[in-house]
């Protein structure tokens, strides 16, 4: 193990940047008790994850450029969005870093709905997913040394049962100067196609056919000539949908989220509202401040 | 609706009773809009499911006495149950602590062939459970409650009602040190007790989803 790496390690509590990569409720990585074996056996193959980075170029003063964790996922099982639905656990991470690189909010793809017996609505990744980290580099870092990340990462990966399980991953970029070496193309691929995945905020334009509107406690969302319309809301202790399954998605182009009334009691509402409109899918970010109502 | 004379009268009402009936009895699952019918703060529907020992519990009879109960969504293979049961004793524990005053059931909703199903007895007896555990095939009474996760927590009240829905703490990730960890049914159960109402009726519940029959 490279001394450096060794010492990153040791001064992880103070020295360096932790990040976490925590869903907005603040959920830390969790310790939970072991399942039947077998089931165990499975699922201790079932997820690998890897620290990639867009270009390792962007590691030198002022630079920026984007970090990332891609999981992949066998075939049956499924991990979680930050919110994770009615049931499971969203996956969670620390980052640790030189004190020279700061990283922005993680940005995750939009997931899939999973459905199950009961109205169980849950929002999953299934074979493949990238969670985006960007991050900037500080104008005095100084390179030389190889530079060393590490993200801790912990997750539920589920199939008719559930295990919680978790991995390092590690990302060394050799010593400068740094050459343009981008990611691989399979890399690539896999940034590219979570970018796609990724919310867009709703801007003047779209507005014109995109609308959000509170109407009591419930949040209409109507997208014109939409054939398709699908709201994946944010958790939140107080904004609270009640009967997503029936009220959460249409092939139409109108929903109402109807949400518990402690809804007025939140900061903001927020979600990803995805669209079918014009032969094209898009992900639109709702981020609303609660209705103000008695 | 219009009454009828005569004897086509006797026996259209008698169909009209008969569909009437098959309605009412027709399991959850049959019908397309599963909606939950137990709602906080409203009276919870009654039923009667029979134990993994094959005693048969009536919700009606324990709060006719007078009792608070507590029903504990359960399936032994989920880690958040296990977690409750193994790392910690929450679950007994307050089963033991109010004890005379609370019915502490729970209840297993798994179906036939799906994790959990049918391993009752031995859990009963690995966790030294103070309380019985009811067998939900079918799911009919999980979703009559709208129970979605294991553990998944209900409290309802001597007269009937469901006074709490939600989580058995504020700590899905087992992080919160003592200080910041709220067990809400411990809490409910309190308030309930010195007569107050309940100050978190409803929290978000988390665990592994109920595996229900199709």
């Amino acid at each position: 193990m490279p001394a450096t790496f060794a010492l990153l390690l040791a001064a992880a509590p103070s020295a360096s940047l932790a990040q976490r990569g925590t869903p907005p409720l603040g959920d830390k990585a969790h310790n939970l008790t072991r399942p039947a074996k077998s089931l165990q056996e499975a699922a201790a193959h079932a997820v690998t994850v890897r620290l990639i980075a867009d270009n390792e170029s962007s590691f030198v003063p002022g630079g920026a450029g984007i970090l990332a964790l891609t999981f992949d996922i066998a075939p049956g099982w499924h991990l979680y969005w930050h919110n994770p639905g009615d049931s499971g656990f969203p996956i969670t991470w620390t980052i640790d870093a030189p004190p020279a690189i700061t990283l922005a909010e993680p940005q995750w793809p939009v997931p899939q709905q999973h459905l199950s017996p009961g109205d169980i609505l849950d929002y999953i990744y299934e074979h493949e997913t990238t969670i985006l980290l960007p991050f900037v580099v500080s104008t005095d870092f100084k390179p030389g040394d190889p530079l060393t990340i590490t993200a801790d990462v912990e997750w539920l990966v589920c199939r008719e049962g559930c295990v919680p399980g978790g991995a390092r991953a590690t990302l060394t970029i050799p010593a400068s100067p740094p050459r343009d070496v981008r990611s691989t193309s399979d890399d690539s691929q896999r940034l590219e196609k979570a970018k796609r995945r990724l919310p867009q905020p709703i801007t003047r334009e779209d507005s014109q056919w995109l609308t959000t509107e509170w109407q009591g406690h419930s949040l209409r969302l109507k997208a014109e000539g939409a054939q398709g319309v699908t709201f994946y809301p944010y958790a939140s202790p107080q904004a609270v949908p009640i009967d997503l399954v029936r009220r959460g998605m249409t092939t139409g182009d109108a929903i109402e989220i109807l949400y518990r009334p402690s809804i007025i009691k939140a900061e903001r509402v927020r979600g990803i509202v995805e669209v079918n409109r014009e032969n094209q899918t898009r992900y639109y970010l709702v981020d609303l401040p609660p209705p103000s109502l008695p | 609706m219009k009454t009828r004379n005569g004897l086509f009268g006797a026996l259209g009402a008698l169909a009209a009773l008969t569909l009437a009936v098959a309605a009412f009895t027709a399991p959850a699952g049959a019908d397309e809009s599963t909606e939950p019918k137990a709602v906080v703060g409203q009276k919870a529907p009654d039923f009667t499911l029979t134990d993994a020992m094959g005693k048969e519990h009536t919700l009606s009879s324990y709060t006719g006495k007078g009792q608070i109960v507590v029903l504990e969504w359960f399936n032994s293979g989920c880690p958040y149950v296990v977690r409750h049961h193994e790392k910690y004793t929450t679950m007994t524990d307050l089963a033991g602590k109010y004890q005379g005053k609370v019915t502490w059931l729970a209840i297993n909703s798994g179906a036939p062939g799906q994790q959990g199903y049918g391993q009752d007895k031995e859990a009963i007896e690995k966790w030294r459970l103070n309380y019985p555990v009811l067998i939900d095939a079918d799911g009919q009474i999980g979703r009559l409650f709208g129970a979605k996760t294991t553990p998944h927590m209900f409290i309802i009240d001597k007269s009937g009602v469901l006074a709490y829905a939600g989580g058995i703490d504020n700590d899905p990730a087992d992080k919160k040190s003592t200080g910041e960890k709220v067990n809400f049914v411990a809490k409910a159960l309190d308030e309930i007790l010195a007569g107050k109402s309940v100050s978190e009726p409803e929290t978000q519940s988390y665990g592994c989803s109920v595996k229900y029959a199709q």
